[in-house]
């Protein structure tokens, strides 16, 4: 019954996070080894846009200037920060995978500075698919981060589900105590040897 | 030629064999994953600062061979960032090792040869942060080697058992219809969703 249940769970689990999990395996791949990739060392690229503006912007409801700021401008992402940098300027930052903007508005001047970064190169795009993560944005971001929970909890699941059917079946596949071992020798050691 | 029976059987079997090895690296991932989300474990430094001063004779003169010798020396392993290297005008050599759980600051007087370690302790966070990364990052420790070569090699294996699952499925495991689109409709709306954070 239990074998059964863990069987069903290890399945369902997989029905789930295929894609997730094999999204994340293959940009924290690629993340991990792209210094040996051409054009590694290429991180961004950068352009500045300048805008005069006829109407002051309210920056004391963040939210909403913000939003009226990426309707404008066309700026994709999520609204990660916006603050009074100095006194007559204040700064909101836009992140999206395939682009960072930094809007400076600078109150006294009444201009807006736009420096819109874009990864370079395919590999700095799968490392910033990598690092996404946070409960903050749109509901597709909500969304997105609920997943990465999700997935984070099946992989521990997995781990030990994936055990416990294996540990049912130890006598036939003997050999695995042996890939066992080794996975949890480095994984103990590893982490004693950096608390001490 | 091969039979059917025996590609299933090999495939079956590195699906299990990979999926102990890699149980591990599964779960640590799976927490560090967790805690970049939620903050569970601070990355901070959480304990007050132990000092240990020391007399060392040192030959380098260049800061990078100091800083190798000082590692050495203390046997301590860790990023030393080039910002933090510099000798004041007492002629004391400064600089910072930072490792995944532990912080170094270390003061050398050059003309007395007198060393000062202080070293601060960070939160688990900080363990997590470092062996979810352990791929990029590899200090010079044998043991964040092999932890780096380990997940390395986990990854891969991983990414071997989400293609071995999926043959199964075919195979043994998806037995209705219903198990069906649910795989087909999963992985469709995480695409979906995924093309909705790299277009809006």
């Amino acid at each position: 019954m239990i074998k059964k249940l863990i069987r069903k769970i290890h399945f369902y689990l997989s029905l789930f996070l295929y894609v997730q999990v094999l999204l994340y395996l293959l940009t924290g791949l690629m993340f991990g080894v792209h210094s040996f990739m051409p054009n590694s060392e290429k991180e961004w690229n950068a352009k500045m846009e300048f805008y005069k503006i006829s109407n002051k912007i309210d920056t004391s409801n963040k939210e909403k200037s913000g939003l009226e700021l990426q309707r404008k401008y066309a700026i994709k992402g999520r609204m990660m920060n916006a603050k009074l940098e100095k006194e007559n300027l204040f700064k909101y930052d836009f992140n999206n995978p395939l682009e960072n903007v930094e809007v400076s508005y600078i109150i006294d001047k009444d201009s807006v500075i736009l420096a819109r970064s874009t990864p370079a190169t395919f590999f700095k795009q799968t490392e910033r698919i990598h690092v996404l993560h946070n409960y903050k944005g749109k509901w597709f971001h909500l969304v997105w981060a609920t997943m990465l929970d999700v997935t984070a909890v099946s992989m521990i699941l997995f781990s030990i589900t994936g055990m416990i059917l294996w540990y049912d079946m130890r006598k036939k596949f003997g050999l695995g105590w042996y890939f066992l071992i080794v996975s949890w020798a480095i994984t103990i050691y590893t982490i004693i040897s950096l608390v001490i | 030629m091969l039979n059917k029976h025996r590609i299933f059987k090999f495939l079956y079997v590195i699906h299990l064999y990979g999926g102990l090895f890699a149980s591990g690296f599964f779960l640590i991932m799976g927490l560090s994953a967790l805690n970049y989300q939620h903050k569970f474990f601070s990355k901070e430094v959480t304990s007050n600062s132990v000092s240990d001063t020391c007399n060392v004779a040192i030959t380098a003169s260049d800061d990078k061979l100091l800083v190798e010798e000082i590692k050495k020396i203390k046997n301590i392993f860790g990023f030393d960032p080039d910002w933090e290297k510099y000798t004041d005008s007492n002629n004391v050599f400064h600089c910072k090792i930072m490792r995944p759980g532990r912080d170094y600051t270390l003061y050398l007087n050059k003309n007395t040869g007198q060393l000062i370690t202080i070293t601060e302790s960070k939160g688990f966070g900080s363990i997590f942060v470092g062996m979810h990364e352990g791929i990029i990052r590899k200090p010079e420790s044998l043991i964040f080697n092999i932890w780096g070569y380990y997940v390395l090699v986990a990854s891969i294996t991983a990414i071997l058992l989400v293609f071995t699952g999926i043959y199964f499925w075919f195979k043994k495991s998806i037995k209705t219809k219903r198990d069906a689109y649910l795989a087909i409709g999963f992985g469709l709306g995480y695409i979906l969703i995924f093309g909705l954070l790299l277009l809006f």
